[in-house]
């Protein structure tokens, strides 16, 4: 830690010295051990500049982090006061079923959330990149992002709508085609799919932005010189575009996980987490059990199970990483 | 906007074109993939428009027979004005309040030196790595001591720290050059004054970029309002509307439409006007992780 505030000190020296001359010589920041008297007023304006957010970071992120702990070895429901039970939440935890159901209902949901994310954004990234008139690039980018500014309770109350078994006009339509369709919310099959289809269509915008963003780093003369040399459309972009997206598609895939995990809303608004407990989330259980049941202690165990299978998820997408994520530019 | 259309389309100018019909058939697929995205709203939007007898009609009522207001006046019987204006109290306050937080933090991170500079910046990344909502339960007690539930003060207060936006302003900080401040210090500026004249105005694309993000997910949040407000005229719009339909089990359709409406129809606008910005933001953001 020490090193690198040296580190940088040395390299700021040697920027203003080559810079302003003579000036920058009252400044002098290295060695390390003249840097108290140097800059001796600087650490106090520093403190003061960070004490709002370093503030608010002790009160909502650090408390909380410690508390959350804390909370989850004692029986509390807010009320009366709180007394320490030991490890039996955990006890408790690691024998309901109900938490079993949840978790995996989470994990499906998001496996397929993300995997389409992937697909998909990257696909409506290419096409929207390869067309040539403007008009139509405006028209789809705007069509696709427009979900994601969305209100996260407007996208559910709207769906519930649409999806609505016997009035929703999607099913009139499929109807229409000849297509008996299910009683999408309500049903056991497909609730959670539609879930899915809900969450592709308000979110899908962000990862079309990454693969949006990230096209722009694929070299146009890579693909030209590909292209000269004799290589396919399929091949150019398996060879070329695809690693060089490598780091646009970690991204996508591991924010749409992150998010997938976190799911609220949808199951909430759209499914109450039914039919039975099909579409129960992670988030919802909580939730539930904190704010409808009152066992704060039980609950806290359930976010730390939930924090600790979300990192190392992600933990093992960053180590797999290493394997197919490309940095080097050409 | 020719910023985003690099890649593709240029790579394949030095070759000769693949067949216009699958040119023109990519094309066709986005238009219909553009409409198929935004026919969920439109319908919203003439349904909350249309008479109870067409709203209710089992066949979607794409030419109203009769165009009315009706939805709209029952929507504002209920306080839906005051929940917007309490919506965009709320997004206001975190927007500026969040964005003066970041804007110190990242200037004493990216020029300071003090004891535990780099100890205290790896905590506040160490936040970004941990999911916001998990901590649901330990911060409904902390704004509980607080005495700050059922009030807009709990959606703005823990939303002022911005972990992201601390990140991302003090990359952007550390690129502007030294001697800049370095002058304004000659001529006895203090740290508020570079702040002010050189900070600010130097990474205004950055810091509008952290604002449009703040401000879109302070509009859109469900999550915190549903757990801190109980009080109808306190939530905030969407809160209200789900609300309005969820204790009224569906009754007035054309209400909850119209709130729909209203709330859909400033994000499409928004997005045209702000596009840029905004997708600078998200891919800035992106880039930044």
């Amino acid at each position: 830690m020490r090193s690198g505030v040296a580190v940088h000190g040395r390299e700021e020296e040697s920027v203003t010295v080559s810079a302003s001359g003579k000036d920058s010589r009252r400044r002098r920041r290295w060695p390390p051990w003249r840097r108290g008297r140097v800059g001796g007023r600087q650490p106090l304006a520093a403190y003061l500049l960070l004490s709002p957010a370093l503030a608010l970071y002790i009160a909502f992120i650090g408390i909380p982090l410690v508390g959350i702990v804390v909370i989850s070895f004692v029986q509390w429901n807010l009320i009366s006061p709180a007394h320490f039970v030991g490890v039996s939440n955990y006890r408790a935890v690691a024998h309901d079923a109900a938490l079993g159901q949840t978790l995996w209902n989470t994990f499906l949901f998001d496996i397929m959330t993300t995997a389409i994310h992937v697909v998909l954004g990257l696909g409506l990234a290419l096409a929207v990149t390869s067309v040539r008139s403007r008009v139509v690039r405006y028209w789809a980018r705007t069509a696709i992002v427009t979900p994601f500014l969305m209100s996260a309770g407007v996208v559910a109350l709207m769906w519930s709508y649409i999806m609505a078994g016997d009035t929703g006009p999607l099913n009139y339509y499929l109807r229409q085609i000849g297509i008996h369709p299910p009683d999408w919310l309500a049903s056991g099959t497909w609730s959670l799919p539609s879930l899915v289809i809900i969450d592709v269509w308000a979110t899908i915008g962000f990862s079309f932005i990454i693969f949006l963003v990230g096209l722009q780093s694929v070299p146009s003369e890579l693909l030209e010189a590909a292209a000269i040399d004799g290589a396919g459309a399929w091949s150019r972009f398996r060879k070329i575009t695809l690693p060089m997206l490598s780091p646009a598609t970690f991204l996508a895939s591991v924010t749409a996980f992150i998010g997938a995990f976190e799911i609220f809303t949808w199951p909430l608004i759209d499914t109450n987490g039914g039919p039975g407990i099909a579409t129960q989330t992670v988030l919802l259980y909580i939730y539930r059990d904190a704010f409808q049941n009152y066992q704060f202690g039980y609950s806290a165990v359930v976010s730390l199970v939930n924090v600790a299978i979300l990192v190392s998820f992600v933990a093992v997408m960053g180590l797999l990483a290493r394997r197919w994520v490309h940095y080097e530019r050409v | 906007m020719s910023g985003f259309d690099v890649g593709w389309s240029r790579a394949f100018a030095g070759r000769r074109a693949r067949g216009s019909a699958g040119r023109f058939l990519l094309g066709a697929f986005l238009v219909l993939a553009g409409v198929l995205m935004l026919l969920p709203v439109l319908w919203v939007v003439l349904q909350s428009f249309e008479v109870p007898k067409d709203q209710t009609s089992v066949a979607p009522v794409w030419t109203p027979t009769q165009v009315t207001l009706g939805s709209y006046r029952t929507l504002f019987v209920t306080p839906f004005l005051l929940n917007m204006v309490n919506s965009v109290l709320v997004t206001l306050a975190v927007v500026v309040g969040a964005t003066v937080v970041s804007v110190l933090a990242a200037y004493a991170f990216a020029r300071l030196e003090f004891r535990g500079r780099e100890l205290i910046f790896t905590l506040f990344l160490a936040a970004l790595t941990l999911p916001s909502q998990v901590s649901a339960v330990p911060e409904f007690v902390v704004v509980k001591y607080l005495h700050l539930l059922n009030t807009q003060a709990s959606l703005v207060i823990p939303a002022l720290i911005q972990v992201i936006a601390i990140f991302l302003l003090r990359q952007h900080f550390r690129t502007i050059p030294r001697e800049l401040d370095d002058a304004a210090r000659i001529d006895g500026a203090g740290h508020l004054r570079i702040i002010r004249h050189v900070m600010i105005p130097m990474s205004w694309p950055a810091i509008s970029a952290v604002m449009i993000i703040t401000g879109q997910y302070i509009w859109n949040d469900f999550f915190w309002p549903e757990l801190f407000i109980t009080s109808t005229n306190r939530m905030t719009a969407p809160l209200a509307l789900y609300n309005l339909e969820s204790v009224t089990g569906g009754g007035p359709v054309g209400a909850v439409f119209a709130g729909l409406s209203v709330l859909c129809v400033p994000c499409v606008i928004a997005f045209v006007f702000l596009q840029r910005r905004l997708m600078e933001g998200i891919g800035f953001r992106g880039i930044a992780r």
